[in-house]
């Protein structure tokens, strides 16, 4: 591809605006009080599933051959009066849909949810999972009985179409380090939850939270306590194996 | 003094002050890299925390197979670039702060006018960057801006590097053109509007 001299002059331009200046303090004060949070966390292991190969299909088009094992840190003993459930389901601080489950994982009913919370799922990210895992433990639903997340089938065919399809609201979750951690509130379109829902059906069993794994529906399943540990994988619609997996300290 | 690799390694192995270190020497680079990518102060602070949580959390990952701060960069700007495409981003807005200023004391007092025309250049190639497609930007933030190398901007970004060379080549020419419909690319002078020698 031949530059044209605009396009030098447009390098030069870039050049010229480079940035020199040193990282603002407020920044760097901001880095520096993250560094000492991840210092006091305790030790777990994540393990990137397909995660890796899902990134770089998507950024090159390529599969990656294995699945790669990496040390990680897990859940922060700052996240350890969240995860019980007063940071992301306090009645004035969370949203009502979230509310609602929390209260209905509390009191370990089985009552169908409201069709807005199905909207609703808790945004993902590869580099927070282990402390998004923690965090959600607290809001777990049980997807054994087929009703907690809609799977008895009206959920999913009724009370969507007529919702404005949204996007990932970004609703912060209040709570933890002043609002800079990313485990935000998201809603999922209408159409991708029932395109998931055959596979909800099938793969539902156990504790689990919805979420959205960059747009995609998808839940966190957490396995039953063993050994000390908690494994939660995370599972995404039209992803045969999980995505995710971490071990969490028992509850 | 222990070089970048020493410092990752003694950050796996439990020291809890290398990755402080580690960052201390980089942080000024993966600042503008963020700042750039992103667009502004906001949202590259996000991007460069969601970072900085990634890489200490994954040293254990790094094989040795890039330098330390080639890795740091390829973190941080995946970082952003997820961001990005989760719509995780607050609106375009200028960046007052962004702009060159004299500071007393400083060896040359520039003209003001030609303080004023290039700040208005910066201002403009920086919104012209904000237009382009995230992945464009970002090659064109590591390479022309911050004059990464081809080789080592592809093994940031995580592609070819004939894809890098594409994305920066559809990216300048996205910028020219952008630039050009603004009055800020005429003739070859670079001058802003109303200030060509033409």
């Amino acid at each position: 591809m031949t530059e044209t001299p605009d396009e030098e002059l447009v390098r030069r331009a870039l050049a010229q605006a480079r940035h020199t200046e040193p990282m603002p303090a407020e920044v760097l004060a901001r880095m520096q009080e993250t560094l000492t949070g991840l210092g006091a966390e305790p030790v777990a292991t994540v393990t990137e599933l397909r995660a890796r190969r899902r990134r770089r299909t998507a950024m090159t088009g390529l599969v990656a051959a294995a699945a790669v094992v990496v040390a990680g840190v897990g859940i922060g003993s700052q996240w350890g009066s969240l995860s019980g459930g007063d940071g992301l389901t306090t009645a004035a601080e969370a949203p009502a849909a979230e509310r609602d489950v929390a209260e209905e994982a509390d009191d370990g009913a089985t009552e169908p949810a409201s069709p807005q919370y199905y909207q609703a799922a808790w945004v993902i990210t590869e580099e927070s999972f282990a402390e998004d895992a923690a965090r959600l433990r607290g809001q777990i639903v049980n997807l054994s009985s087929g009703q907690a997340l809609g799977l008895g089938g009206s959920p999913f065919d009724e009370g969507y179409a007529d919702q404005p399809e949204a996007d990932e609201d970004h609703t912060a979750i209040p709570g933890s380090d002043a609002g800079q951690r990313t485990l935000r509130e998201g809603r999922m379109s209408a159409d991708a939850l029932k395109a998931c829902a055959d596979q909800m059906r099938a793969a539902a069993r156990g504790d689990s939270v919805p979420v959205s794994w960059y747009g995609t529906p998808g839940w966190l399943w957490y396995l039953p306590p063993t050994d000390g540990g908690q494994v939660v994988n995370l599972i995404v619609c039209g992803e045969p194996e999980p995505v995710l997996s971490t071990v969490l300290p028992a509850p | 003094m222990r070089d970048d690799a020493e410092l990752l390694a003694a950050h796996v192995a439990g020291d809890h002050d290398a990755f402080g270190e580690l960052f201390a020497r980089h942080r000024d680079r993966l600042w503008a890299v963020a700042l750039r990518t992103m667009g502004n102060p906001d949202d590259a602070a996000d991007g460069l925390q969601d970072g900085l949580i990634a890489a200490y959390r994954r040293a254990g990952s790094f094989r040795g197979e890039s330098a330390v701060t080639t890795w740091l960069h390829r973190v941080v700007v995946n970082a952003c670039l997820d961001r990005i495409r989760a719509g995780k981003v607050r609106a375009a807005e200028p960046l007052p702060d962004d702009l060159d200023r004299w500071e007393p004391g400083t060896a040359a007092v520039p003209d003001p006018a030609d303080l004023a025309i290039r700040n208005e250049r910066r201002a403009a190639v920086l919104a012209g960057l904000r237009q382009l497609p995230a992945e464009q930007r970002a090659a064109l933030v590591l390479v022309d801006m911050e004059g990464h190398p081809i080789a080592e901007a592809a093994q940031m970004l995580d592609c070819a590097e004939g894809t890098v060379k594409s994305r920066c080549a559809r990216g300048r020419a996205r910028l020219a053109t952008w630039l050009t419909e603004n009055g800020l690319l005429q003739d070859g002078t670079r001058h802003p509007t109303g200030t060509s020698d033409s």
